[in-house]
Parts: C-alpha cells; structure tokens; sequence
C-alpha cells in the first residue's frame, strides 16, 4: 500500500519526500511504476479487445508490450537529450517525470476500460471512436502530467530549459508507438489507420492494370 | 561577331549580314537562311550527317520494364520494351537472355517472335516510326532527349506460391539495356532480392552497388516508368549473365514483415519485463534496508533530542552518577 500511495504521487508530479528513502528506493519506484503500465495497459487491451475472447486474451500481452517497450525505447534518447541541452534538473528527477507521465497516461486508459468494454459490448459505431479517442485522451494527460513535473523539478525557474529534453521524449515515444501498434495489430476488432503504420502516410499510387486485349498468343 | 555559330539567331544574322561577304571570302561556300537562322552548306550538311550518325548509332533497344502482378499460382508480367527512333523504318531485334515457352508469351500482332527447338529465342519489335502507335507525336519539334517508342510483351511465370523464395524470370534482354522490375501483389507484398544477386537497397529502389544515386529517376524518365510510391523499391540493373537464371529473393506479404518485426519486439519485451521484475525484487531488498537505516537514523536522532532536552543535575532530581 505503502509502494501504490508513491506510485500516484509520482503521476501527481510532486518531488518525493525524503522520507522516500535512497536512491534504491527510488529506482525501486520507477521500476515498479513500469511494471504498473502494462498492468493498466493490459486492462484497457482486454477491455478493446472484448467483442472476441481471442483478441481480448492477445491483447494482455499486445497492448502491454507496445506501451513498455515505447517508454523504455525512448529513455536512451530522452536522456542523452536531457545530458546535451544542459536542462538544470538532475537525471533521476526528469526519469521520475517522465515514467510519472507514462504511468498517469495508463492510469487514464485503465480506468476508462470499463466505459470501453461497455461500449464494446452494446455499440456497433461508437466503440472504436470511444477506444480510439481513450488512447488520445491518455497521451495528452501524460504529456501534461510529465511536463508539468518537469516544470516542477526546476522549482519553475527556467522551466523553458526542460523543452528540449521533454519534447524528445514526447516526440520519440508517439513515433515509437505509432509503430508499435502496426506490429501489434489487430488491438481493435476494426482495422484502423494505426495498423499501417508510418506507411500509412507515404504516398501510394494505384497498381498498374495488365491488360489483355487485342494481343496475340504465340504460335 | 566571327565565326558564326549554325544556331545563331536572327538578329545575330542580320549583324553578321554586313560581315558576309568577309566571311565568304575566308571559308569560301554559299551561306543562306532558314526561319531566319543564316546557315553555311557545309555546316548543314556535317551537322546533318552527324544527326544521321547518332541517330543510326543509338538505333536499339533502350531498356524495358517489367511490372509483375503475383497471383496464386503465376506471376503476370507486363514488359515495356522500349526502343530508339529508327531512321530506317527496320524491325529491331531484342534477343531474350533465356529462351521463352510460346505457350506462356502474349505480344501485340506487330510482334514477330523467333522460335530455336520450339523456344522464343528473340523478338523482333516493330520500328520505332512517326506515326505507329506509340511513338511520339510528330509536333515534338525539338526534343530534349532521343525520341523513342514502346512495345507491351506479356509473359505468365508460373511459382509455386504467392510468397515465399522465388526466381523472378521477366522476359529480359540480352545487352547493356536498362531493366526496371516491379512488383507487386496483394497484402502489400514485396520483393527483397537475395543479396547474392549483388543490388544494393536504397532509399526507393534497389540498384547495382556503387551507381549514381540519381540513376533510378534518370532511367524512370527515360523509360517512362512512374514508380508507384516511397514504400515500394523497384529494381534497376542492366541485364548480365548473372541474372540469366532470374533475379532469386523472396516475395514476402506486410503480415510476414510485421509478424517478423512483431517476434523481435516480443523477445525484447520479454526480456525487459524479466529485467523490470528481477530489479524490482533486488532493488525492494535494498530499499528495505535503506528504510530501515532511515527510521534507526529518525529514532536516534529522536532520542539525541530527547536526550538533549532533558535538564541535567538537582533541579532535574537526576543524578549524575
């Protein structure tokens, strides 16, 4: 109880209290912060995934590994951003920013998994714009909750200092989910534009019709 | 202005006007005017000849694209043969670099096939004239590049499945003539050449190792090739030896690539998820010590304070010993 009432302070943003302990304890609440978003993730994949048991059972390990694997892919860049920009905040405080990000924006898709998997259950149209835009509300409400713990982390002195690094990460983690969910897909029952991927957005001429009129078959 | 160019323009030419009787009298000929340009007979006729030079000298095949529909069991090929302008109105001879089933091949009537032991062995293609279908409209006053026409040849290459290895076998030429290969085919599938087949993957096409990078656009323009978009790579290469037997790779579906792009990232979730767990539980018997030092170092600094605010000696009634 004690770990869970730390994990949403970090997605309110504050600094942690000293009474956190050392810098095991705070590496041990980042790591379990990561574990929780594929918890939450899990349940919104079940939840978009219910119509059919097998996409719902698929979807437990599906949406968890996108939302995981795009956050921990960005940390590498997202740091060394951090490193280069000079951003005047400690390494561990923009990590705790941004994983607070990350478990907030779960937070959000979990708690409205329960809308969704109504809708999913009682809709035909409504459902897959309700899962569609849950998934947008989430990636707005982390980016909020990371930004404004950055801005905190700075105490709002020079706040402007933490944009580079914030937005290399915001930017690198979309980029990396929206390719990660074409992998992943199907997540909704409905092929949707994500499931394309980048490809999706290069431009695609029509192939060539071969015909066959008036043309002779050799003798 | 001296020594006057075939080209120059008219105003040019009346200037030079006064100067012609200098002129002739050095180079000696007669001089006229066409649409105004002043020419010399002797610049015309070397400067047609040479035209005639050219023309005869690039009188061929330029290259063709081959556009292959993969279905079930065949893939349908669809080869622009694409030739130069010929002055002599004579049929051109495309020689195949691996003999062709009849059966298999469709051409347009213009088209005369040439059979060895029942093989199409080579081609000959219509001339490439003013006014046959196909060639350029005889308005093209001054052309940027050579003048040329195309002919449609269509070949059914059976294979056992619609992915998979497979040895493309268009129906190429033999020479140095341009080939362009695309193909394509349902679920957004794709052909990745072997590497053995020495072309190099490029941005938007695959091409022969070390060419100009802007030979793709060069060779589209040239053949009148338009690329259907970013995400498929054509391949450019001109016909050798090597590829006689076919262009070996492998047609492979978006499911395959995804599926292979889908195991990785599993294996490296897995690994990640792992990592996270055994850090956590590592890290949680640490934190538990660190806790437990925080509290002992709270409680004696509790106790120091306590200790601290308690009065020492009789007033206190505490003894000192």
């Amino acid at each position: 109880m004690h770990l869970l009432s730390r994990l949403f302070d970090l997605a309110t943003g504050r600094p942690l209290p000293d009474e956190a302990g050392g810098s095991a304890s705070r590496a041990q609440l980042i790591v379990a912060a990561l574990l929780a978003l594929g918890v939450f993730a899990a349940a919104w994949g079940f939840a978009a995934g219910s119509q059919s048991l097998g996409l719902a059972m698929s979807n437990l390990y599906k949406v968890p590994m996108v939302v995981i694997l795009s956050a921990v892919l960005t940390l590498p860049a997202g740091m060394l951003a951090w490193k280069l920009s000079e951003a005047p905040c400690r390494g561990r405080n923009i990590l705790q920013a941004f994983v607070g990000g990350c478990f907030g924006g779960t937070l959000i898709l979990a708690v409205l998994s329960p809308v969704v998997a109504v809708y999913y259950q009682s809709s035909a149209w409504a459902a897959p714009y309700l899962a569609i835009g849950s998934t947008f509300v989430a990636i707005a409400v982390g980016t909020a909750v990371f930004l404004r713990a950055s801005v905190r982390a700075v105490d709002g002195k020079n706040g402007w200092r933490m944009a580079i690094p914030v937005s290399t990460f915001v930017v690198l983690q979309i980029a990396l989910l929206a390719q990660l969910v074409s992998i992943a897909s199907p997540i909704l029952p409905e092929r949707t534009v994500f499931a394309d991927g980048v490809e999706a957005v290069a431009p695609d001429l029509p192939e060539p019709l071969l015909p066959h009129t008036g043309l002779t078959e050799a003798r | 202005m001296r020594g006057a160019s075939f080209f120059q323009g008219p105003d040019d030419a009346t200037t030079n006007g006064r100067e012609g009787e200098g002129s002739r009298r050095r180079h000696g000929g007669t001089e006229g005017f066409v649409f105004g340009y002043r020419y010399r007979w002797a610049q015309l006729a070397f400067v047609a000849l040479f035209l005639m030079a050219t023309a005869s000298a690039q009188a061929g095949i330029v290259g063709t694209v081959h556009q292959g529909s993969v279905q079930e069991g065949a893939i349908q090929w669809r080869s622009r043969v694409v030739v130069d302008m010929t002055p002599d109105g004579e049929p051109v001879r495309a020689v195949l670099t691996a003999p062709l089933d009849p059966k298999l091949l469709t051409y347009p009537e213009a088209v005369e096939p040439v059979l060895t032991e029942g093989q199409v062995t080579s081609l000959m293609l219509p001339s490439c004239e003013w006014g046959r279908p196909g060639a350029p409209p005889m308005t093209t006053a001054m052309p940027r590049q050579p003048l040329t026409c195309s002919t449609d040849i269509y070949v059914i290459q059976p294979i056992s499945g619609p992915r998979g290895a497979v040895h493309l076998q268009p129906p190429m030429l033999e020479g140095v003539a341009m080939q362009i290969v695309d193909v394509w085919g349902p679920e957004e599938l794709m052909f990745i050449p072997d590497p053995k087949v020495g072309l190099e993957k490029r941005l938007a096409a695959f091409t022969p190792a070390g060419v100009d990078k802007d030979l793709p656009r060069r060779w589209d323009q040239r053949l009148g090739f338009a690329r259907r978009g970013p995400a498929h790579k054509p391949l450019y290469f001109q016909s050798t030896d090597s590829l006689k037997e076919g262009i070996a790779g492998e047609l492979t579906s978006e499911g395959d690539r995804m599926r292979r792009g889908a195991i990785v990232a599993g294996v490296v979730f897995a690994a990640i998820v792992t990592a996270l767990i055994t850090a956590f539980l590592r890290l949680s018997r640490v934190a538990r010590v660190e806790r437990a030092e925080a509290e002992l170092k709270v409680n004696l600094r509790r106790s120091a304070e306590l200790l601290d605010d308690m009065p020492v000696g009789r007033e206190s009634g505490v003894s000192g010993r």
